[in-house]
């Protein structure tokens, strides 16, 4: 017995000096950092740049673990940079199809490592919002969007007094970040989750007056 | 039954993560942080719809 505690005590006494020296949140996050890379690899299309955060990333985590809203200046800096990379519809028209869009929106399927690369990805709109009234298996964590174009006023999505909306609309698919720095939702166009004829849909089903979003 | 190493594979893979290496410090970590922080806890699925 005495033996075991002599040889137990120096060992004791480490572990409690280790304790003493528990790292400092930078040290912290680099430890993490690496444990991530030694925790995940690359498969199929997931590759471990999707570990990278960028600077909003950074920005926006930081501002979370402090417990505080985002600096307002680095928040314009994030939102004005986001809205020069939203690409606005190439030949000038916002709206595609609702009856498509619904079919995307509900799809939640692509860009996992077991999805085949350049297969199409679906919205998974439906994962946050509420939309169709129809659907009753929807996420609360983003706003629902029933009635979004009634409730705006468009109902001539082709007149000049929709343009604004529609902009708006498309620029929060395209990259939320550009109206929000740290906003959760994925950026569909930007990151290349969704293509521009399918934001077109997801439009229609948002701001069309014959999509049910908007009876 | 999943093991948690499998329940966390597959929700790696959802969130579109890269792949989690069984057994890895990342995996083990969050499986016991779960475990500390849900003791005690009562079942209350399907919490989420989706």
């Amino acid at each position: 017995m005495k033996n075991t505690i002599k040889y137990i005590a120096p060992a004791l006494v480490a572990l409690l000096a280790g304790c003493a020296a528990v790292p400092a949140g930078p040290e912290l996050d680099k430890l993490a950092a690496d444990m991530a890379k030694t925790s995940f690899r690359d498969q199929g299309q997931a590759k471990m740049d999707r570990l990278l955060p960028d600077d909003a990333n950074r920005e926006c985590s930081a501002a979370d673990v402090a417990g505080n809203p985002i600096d307002e200046k680095k928040a314009q800096a994030i939102q004005e940079a986001n809205l020069k990379t939203i690409k606005w519809p190439s030949d000038g028209q916002f709206l595609g199809d609702w009856k498509a869009g619904e079919k995307i929106a509900q799809s939640g399927r692509g860009m996992t490592w077991s999805d085949k690369a350049g297969s199409e990805n679906g919205g998974n709109c439906y994962n946050c919002h509420q939309i169709d009234k129809k659907e009753i298996s929807y996420g609360t964590l983003g706003p629902s969007l029933y009635n979004y174009g009634k409730l705006r006023g468009v109902s001539d999505p082709g007149d000049a007094a929709a343009k604004p909306i529609l902009e708006y609309t498309w620029g929060r698919i395209w990259n939320a970040r550009a109206y929000n720095a740290c906003s959760q939702m994925p950026r569909a166009g930007h990151n290349g989750i969704l293509n521009e004829q399918q934001v077109k849909h997801i439009m229609a089903l948002l701001l069309d007056p014959n999509s049910p979003v908007n009876k | 039954m999943w093991s948690m190493q499998l329940r966390l594979n597959d929700c790696y893979r959802q969130q579109r993560f890269p792949y989690p290496l069984f057994g890895s410090d990342a995996t083990i970590a969050l499986g016991v942080y779960m475990g500390v922080n849900g003791k005690g806890g009562e079942s209350i699925a399907p919490a989420l719809k989706r």
